[in-house]
């Protein structure tokens, strides 16, 4: 397969540190890599939607330069000029190891030992573990440190004031599967998906006395604590994702294998023993941290966690409690784009761009945690692949998600799937939901054979060559992937007007799925609003006119029947209370409001009669066969008017649609109108509306045509 | 926003202490106030002087609570005069977490720099307490004109620079665009080339010709434009022919209907040539735009169905308000050599035949523009060097 998810920029992780308070007071433990670099990640220099990466003309320092004339106390961080690759850790050659920058250890002038791990950048590991070890009031909170270029990042537990790691329960209650490790997740966060997939499966719970007779090491607290260093200005945004989706749940696991097995302590205490020994031996950090890592499960956890996550990969690791604890972490990434990065933006060549987002309910409102039952499964690996790392994992959604992998076709929607397979709609969208969270699949409207595609803006044309021969590979027969790419940009139309023949449709159909699957195409979809012509604006105002001439008529004649009435209430007013006599003279006031009034009656009688006469004036509304061409000459003041969102109308746009709805003569665009006026908003696409309505497609774009000339439509992804 | 600001002192005998603070009662307790601190102070003050391998560096703390982002410089100075022979102390200032800290940085900076340095010259911190000189001005009244300038005009001892990102590199075959009348703001003190470049951004010339047109080297226009760029006061567009396509972008929707006034501002912008139309038609000119239509059919095509649109809209500036705007967004044409693609794949160069001039052009990476901007030929004559390929090996890509 040409690419799974595109590599996003990384997510700036240098290191990862594991710090302990017990009764000797705050320890540090272990941290990975061995020797970390300071440097922030390298990222790609393309921006928006360009391929062509222009030789870098300004240098580092200048990049930073902003500030430098402020900046006095300037320094610069010891670089260690050979940093090990860490892709593979536990397997040093050993030729490289004597090689390594700090992996010895010295006597310093002064006759100090200098021992190689009780450095961490260029800070000593005894300065580290006390600013690390922050006070219970931080205890299950965020901390956020920063010690310039560097940022801590950790979710501080600390030992329960009884002294124990978790609340003492009744023996009788059963507790749930997964444990403190979700049950500490927070009610009030709102519940998304990711919270809703377990990240922590684990066996059935025994007996949970594995504390009893253990030395607990009166430790106190303990602290996994991420360290960041990532660009001025998105600091913010890679921290809170990295904390809410990495380091809090991480912190909630060693938790909870903490609380069940004194996990953190028993690790802790062998790693440092580890280290002591070594330092009286005055052994290579390579070597300890080989064997640390050999060893210890936990520092195995933080080697796997530092290298998924530093490269933005999902993170799986098991903490070897009695039941194993198993974890899977991720910085979650967007599987498409909505809308194009600007000029300005930083580009994600080879992303998706398509405005089809599957998490909207039936009503289009956005909402994450429901995906659309009209879209389908689109896989990003290879199926038997992806079967066989389900088949792996072995957790007790394996075999679901297996049935859903055999179900789900790109070419069907989630409900189809459902209905031919009789399943429940609701399960098969969790399943899936699921795939689609662990970045092993995509949510796309379904393909189809009369559907456009067209090259996506944002495809990463630098992977043409590697894709070509992925291309090749995968369709021996299919033209190759720029001569196909080139046809389906050139001139965009459905993909069964390009296809050979009918019997081609499948390949070419699994050609479009490879396509999407690496963000080379997109569906080029319809939009559409409601657009109203002169023609039915005037009969509409004309029906409106005349409706108001007839109620003034009425309200004319009843208004001369009631002057009298209008009078009583006039006396129900404060002034009663007075009790002024109705038979005693008119006061000049009253004399003059009389008059007054009389004038106003007349003046409206006068308006009634003047706009009755206009109105007789008016030509009467002709129903035209295309009220688009209507060039009458009672329609030329009027303005076309387009409806921006069917689903809020005002009063006026409600009787154009409905002026409109009668002039649809073949029954089925008639039964249809009302129901389809919805869609055109704009941000429904018309592609959509046949599942919408459970309609058949051809049938559907009947209809749609018959309401071409009043809509105005838009082609786009 | 600066919530708070103070000034802390690491004392032998009594630990972290807050000398100073502005508002009154924010950090530490002050008799007389009762308003509620923004944090517990003990908590941080290990933060706040921390030990001294953390000292002289930039640190920042979140509090709990994650309110509170205290940006502080502590400093150590040794000397023997001091007791236990250092002296600590920290200018910190306190913002909301979700305030962006940067343009605060150099402030914190500075503020530890220049106290550093007066207590060096005369222990300006450390003999606050004895001196009695009057022509001193107090610490505390100090930080709280520092505060209370940065939060009304933004400096101080320094102006609080808002911090860009660093703009996007300029390429030769963009088009700038100003935002701003720069005749007006321009004096005798500015650069000569920045002059020089200034004068020649009409929105029409590209960067290539704008370096030809104004006498100065590719490189110092592209930089004189960047710096523009940092500053916002252009914005760069890709060159406006006639042969271009362009194509709508799902925000096309926020124009059809009518967004802060899109379509009149878009009318003043275009019906220069003539008497103005509704606004409907502007939204069927944006939305009859496709992937496979140039400039030229699309013209044709409302032509053909009795619209001049020559006659009313002025073209170029209709694009253009398209594109800045986000409504569109330029196809492009990228030349493919199978041949070429192949030869990046084994990594062994060829030679394909008739390749000489364009053949590094032809990875799928490289768009017609830059071709041009480059090597200066035209749309014609890039397909006549392009024809010269191997029959079928080059594909034409538009996207």
């Amino acid at each position: 397969m040409a690419s799974t998810v595109p590599p996003l920029c990384c997510s700036g992780l240098v290191a990862i540190a594991l710090i302990i308070r017990s009764r000797d007071g705050p320890r540090f433990v272990f941290h990975y890599p061995a020797r970390p670099s300071a440097k922030p990640s390298e990222e790609e220099r393309l921006y928006g939607t360009e391929l062509d990466e222009e030789p870098v003309n300004y240098t580092e320092d200048e990049l930073d330069s902003d500030d430098s004339d402020l900046e006095d106390g300037g320094y610069s961080l010891p670089r260690h000029s050979k940093i090990e690759k860490e892709d593979k850790p536990a397997r040093h050659s050993h030729v490289k190891e004597s090689e390594l920058e700090g992996d010895d250890h010295y006597d310093k002038a002064n006759g100090e030992h200098f021992v190689p791990w009780e450095h961490l950048f260029e800070f000593e590991t005894t300065d580290l573990e006390s600013i690390l070890t922050p006070s219970r009031a931080y205890h299950k909170k965020k901390f956020e440190l920063s010690l310039d270029p560097l940022v801590f990042v950790t979710y501080p537990i600390h030992i329960r004031e009884d002294g124990l790691w978790k609340k003492r329960k009744p023996k009788k209650v059963k507790r749930s599967k997964a444990g403190e490790v979700e049950a500490g997740a927070g009610s009030a966060e709102p519940k998304s998906i990711e919270e809703e997939m377990k990240d922590v499966t684990l066996g059935e719970k025994p007996g949970n006395t594995s504390e009893d007779g253990d030395d607990l090491g009166g430790m106190t607290m303990f602290n996994a604590v991420f360290i960041l260093n990532v660009r001025k200005g998105e600091t913010k945004e890679r921290i809170k994702d990295i904390y809410e989706h990495v380091i809090k749940k991480f912190n909630k696991a060693l938790k909870h294998a903490q609380a069940s097995a004194n996990y953190v302590w028993k690790e802790s205490e062998m790693i440092i023993s580890m280290k002591e020994k070594a330092k009286e031996e005055r052994r290579p950090m390579s070597w300890l941290w080989n064997e640390i890592e050999i060893k210890s499960t936990l520092a195995a956890a933080i080697r796997d966690v530092y290298l998924a996550i530093s490269k933005n990969q999902i993170a799986t690791v098991r903490f070897a409690i009695n039941p194993p604890l198993d974890l899977s972490l991720q910085i979650p990434v967007p599987n498409f784009l909505m809308s194009l990065p600007s000029s300005t933006e930083k580009a994600m060549p080879g992303l998706l761009v398509t405005t089809a987002n599957p998490l909207v309910d039936e009503e289009g409102t956005e909402d994450p945690t429901h995906l659309n039952k009209h879209f389908a499964l689109l896989l990003l690996d290879d199926e038997t692949k992806i079967v066989a790392e389900i088949q792996a994992d072995d957790t007790e959604l394996s075999d679901p998600l297996i049935e859903c992998i055999r179900l789900c076709k790109p070419t069907l929607s989630f409900l189809q799937v459902a209905q031919t397979n009789s399943i429940d709609i609701n399960s098969l969208l969790i399943l899936a939901q699921h795939l689609i969270y662990w970045r092993r699949a995509i949510a796309i409207p379904p393909l189809h054979a009369r559907e456009t595609y067209v090259v996506s803006p944002n495809c990463d044309s630098r992977k043409l060559p590697v894709g070509s021969v992925a291309w090749k590979k995968a369709f021996p027969l299919a033209p190759p992937l720029p001569g196909f790419l080139a046809t389906l940009s050139a001139a965009p139309r459905p993909l069964k007007n390009i296809a050979p023949s009918k019997d081609h449709r499948t390949t070419w159909l699994d050609m479009i799925a490879w396509l999407i699957r690496g963000g080379w195409v997109t569906q080029l979809r319809t939009f559409g609003w409601i657009l109203v012509w002169p023609e039915i604006i005037y009969e509409v105002e004309y029906q409106l006119k005349s409706e108001a001439i007839e109620r003034s008529k009425k309200g004319a004649k009843s208004q001369s029947g009631s002057s009298e009435s209008q009078e009583s209430t006039d006396e129900s007013s404060p002034e009663k209370h007075g009790s002024i006599d109705p038979s005693a003279p008119l006061t000049t006031e009253q004399v003059a409001e009389n008059a007054r009034l009389e004038r106003l009656a007349d003046k409206l009688a006068k308006e009634a009669a003047e706009a009755a006469a206009d109105f007789a004036k008016m030509p009467n509304p002709v129903a035209t066969e295309h009220p688009s061409i209507n060039n009458a000459e009672h329609l030329d003041h009027i303005a076309p008017y387009i409806i921006k969102d069917p689903h809020k109308v005002s009063h006026e746009e409600s009787l154009y649609i409905a002026a409109l709805g009668k002039r649809f003569t073949e029954p089925k665009s008639k039964e249809c109108w009302t129901k389809f006026t919805k869609y055109f908003n704009g941000c429904e696409a018309f592609e959509m509306i046949a599942l919408q309505e459970n309609r058949k497609r051809k049938e559907t774009w009947g209809i749609l045509l018959s309401y071409n000339e009043h809509l105005m439509v838009c082609k786009h992804w | 926003m600066i919530q708070g600001i103070f000034f802390a002192r690491f004392l032998p005998q009594q630990g972290t202490k807050v000398v100073h603070q502005s508002p009154p009662g924010c950090i530490a307790p002050e008799p007389g106030v009762d308003k509620p601190r923004f944090f517990d102070f003990e908590t941080m003050a290990e933060y706040i002087i921390p030990r001294q391998g953390f000292c002289n560096r930039f640190v920042t703390i979140c509090d709990p609570e994650d309110k509170h982002r205290i940006l502080g410089y502590p400093v150590c100075i040794k000397d023997e005069k001091y007791e236990r022979n250092e002296f600590m102390f920290n200018f910190c200032i306190v913002i909301g977490v979700d305030v962006d800290m940067t343009p605060y940085e150099a402030v914190v900076r500075r503020l530890a720099s220049t106290f550093t340095e007066m207590e060096i010259q005369n222990q300006f911190l450390s003999q606050e307490d004895l001196s009695t000189s009057k022509d001193r001005r107090s610490i505390a009244a100090l930080i709280e004109i520092i505060k209370e300038d940065l939060n009304n005009y933004n400096e101080c001892m320094i102006p609080l620079f808002p911090i860009h990102r660093h703009p996007p590199p300029v390429k030769s075959w963009h088009v700038p665009i100003s935002k701003m009348k720069f005749t007006e703001i321009m004096d005798d003190t500015w650069d000569l080339t920045m002059k020089k470049v200034i004068a020649q951004i009409d929105g029409i010339k590209d960067v290539r010709r704008i370096a030809h047109d104004a006498d100065v080297a590719l490189d110092l226009t592209k930089i004189a434009l960047q710096h523009l760029l940092y500053y916002d006061s252009i914005l760069m567009l890709d060159l406006f022919l006639f042969g271009n396509i362009y194509a709508p972008a799902p925000e096309i929707n926020d124009f059809i209907i009518d967004k802060d006034g899109m379509q009149d501002e878009c009318s003043n912008y275009v019906y220069i040539n003539g008497p103005r139309l509704p606004n409907l038609y502007l939204c069927r000119l944006f939305t009859s735009l496709c992937t496979s239509r140039t400039v030229k059919e699309w013209l044709k095509m409302h032509l053909d169905q009795g619209f001049p649109v020559l006659n009313y809209v002025d073209v170029r500036r209709f694009i253009q308000f398209g594109v800045i705007k986000g409504l569109l967004y330029r196809i492009h044409k990228y030349p493919v050599s199978s041949q070429y693609l192949a030869s990046l794949v084994t990594g062994q160069s060829v030679k394909i035949e008739g390749g000489d001039l364009l053949q590094n052009y032809t990875g799928g990476c490289h768009c017609f523009d830059q071709i041009t901007a480059e090597k200066n030929i035209g749309d014609a004559k890039i397909m006549d060097q392009l024809r010269r390929f191997p029959k079928g090996d080059v594909e034409i890509i538009y996207r």
